[in-house]
């Protein structure tokens, strides 16, 4: 098989596909992480505790378990969503889990004694985690922030082989828009797999 | 009992950390305009006291009074009713606090450090703020210095800027957590020369601090503590030159000796 125009569009959309689905799936996450991670931290234990179930079966679920339940099981309790809504809210909250536990991480980071200027001042709790505590995990936070994400997308790319390898083990799912990544992933893949004899070798690992 | 003539009044104040007691029955009042200033060797418990004045580490027994009104529990420790954070906030409000460590915000430049409460707590717009932060900055010498980031300036330019983010808001009464502690011997001169000036200006302070020479200078009183407790209150002369207790005299020899 050679390198044709069409594998090539279709492999240019693929990668748009995923890098905007990753896009909004990662900052669906950040949106949710945060105030999971004010939870986290509350000393109140009514609070602190279900954020903690909920990071620690994200962090230790796989993507693609959440993944079927939310496009498969969804409908049954009346959520419908199409396939890449699914796939930017399933991303979403599952990388919700591992950015809230950075973002803790973070928050934790900034010294105790910024926060006690702050109420030394007069500045309430809430004004301080807005100006002064915020502002600065976002800074110690940026790096762990950009590898998780990478992680995230290597997650998500995993889990379009996945579908791939259903494709071919069922074969009746073709038209299905879910496998849409999977179809360009299998282009491209057995493009470069001519070459490279080896189809997972690529992005995947 | 709330007593409005004091500044500070502490009474029989007691803190514990685990089963390790900290203070034991401490009494302190300090007056309006006074220069207190607290020595003692490390883990006397004087940097807890500070501490426990404005309720950063909340006392576990007796009661504390800033200006009159009681600060962190209502009706004493021993009711643990504690006050909320508005309440704090407002018995708080007359006390502003130098750290050993300067604890200013990083993200922020120096004007900023020194504008944030104004334009937060205390409803100035944002050229107000700044022009009143940037007089607290030329009041400490920094006037120069007021676009900088807290990383661009030596340590004694941030403990002032420190101190003018503390003055900014025209606090009753300054604490100082061992102001120059963090600081190269070098510049150890510039922040104390903005505390004297301070204290000339009829501030009341109350500093814990290891500098002898500073306390026997611009303090009104001297305050020595060890392990936990106060064992002399007195004039800087008296402390320095007839000290009492035997515990007083050996700590002075010792920074003396340290001194040379």
């Amino acid at each position: 098989m050679s390198l044709t125009s069409t594998d090539l569009g279709l492999l240019i959309q693929g990668l748009g596909l995923t890098a905007w689905m990753t896009l909004w799936g990662t900052l669906l996450a950040l949106a949710l992480a945060v105030p999971l991670a004010l939870c986290l931290r509350s000393n109140r234990f009514w609070i602190s505790a279900p954020a903690r179930v909920y990071v620690e079966v994200m962090r230790g679920a796989p993507l693609v378990l959440l993944l079927f339940l939310l496009y498969y099981g969804g409908p049954q309790i009346g959520l419908r969503l199409s396939a890449p809504v699914a796939g930017i809210v399933g991303l979403g909250f599952f990388g919700a889990g591992a950015f809230a536990e950075i973002l803790r991480a973070g928050l934790n980071a900034v010294p105790t004694g910024d926060v006690e200027a702050a109420s030394m001042l007069g500045i309430n709790r809430f004004k301080c985690i807005v100006h002064i505590e915020i502002p600065q995990a976002v800074r110690t936070v940026i790096p762990p922030i950009f590898g998780q994400t990478i992680i995230l997308v290597k997650e998500f790319c995993r889990l379009i082989r996945h579908n791939h390898r259903r494709t071919h083990q069922s074969g009746q799912r073709i038209g299905d828009p879910h496998l849409f990544c999977a179809t360009v992933y299998r282009r491209g893949a057995s493009v470069l797999g001519a070459r490279r004899s080896n189809c997972t070798g690529w992005t995947c690992r | 009992m709330p007593n409005t003539e004091h500044a500070i009044s502490a009474r029989k104040v007691t803190k514990a950390y685990g089963t390790k007691t900290v203070l034991r029955d401490v009494d302190l009042t300090v007056e309006e305009g006074e220069v207190v200033c607290i020595i003692g060797p490390s883990g006397s418990g004087k940097s807890t006291l500070l501490r426990t004045l404005a309720f950063l580490a909340p006392h576990d027994g007796g009661d504390i009074h800033i200006f009159g009104r009681e600060i962190g529990w209502n009706g004493g420790a021993e009711q643990k009713v504690k006050q909320s954070e508005k309440e704090l906030a407002e018995a708080r409000a007359p006390l502003g606090m130098v750290f050993q460590h300067f604890h200013l915000w990083p993200h922020m430049k120096a004007i900023d450090n020194v504008a944030l409460a104004l334009k937060l707590v205390h409803g100035k717009s944002a050229l107000e703020a700044e022009t009143i932060a940037f007089d607290a900055l030329k009041k400490v010498g920094l006037g120069e210095h007021a676009y900088k980031h807290p990383h661009q300036l030596s340590g004694g330019q941030k403990q002032r800027v420190a101190i003018a983010r503390a003055l900014a808001v025209s606090p009753k009464a300054i604490l100082f957590d061992e102001p120059t502690s963090a600081l190269d011997p070098e510049l150890v001169g510039e922040v104390l020369n903005v505390m004297r000036a301070l204290a000339d200006d009829g501030m009341t302070m109350v500093i814990v601090t290891h500098e002898m020479g500073f306390a026997a200078q611009a303090a009104n009183r001297v305050v020595f503590m060890d392990h936990g407790t106060i064992v002399e209150d007195g004039p800087p002369a008296e402390i320095f030159g007839n000290p009492k207790s035997e515990r007083l005299r050996q700590f002075l020899e010792t920074s003396r000796e340290r001194a040379i």
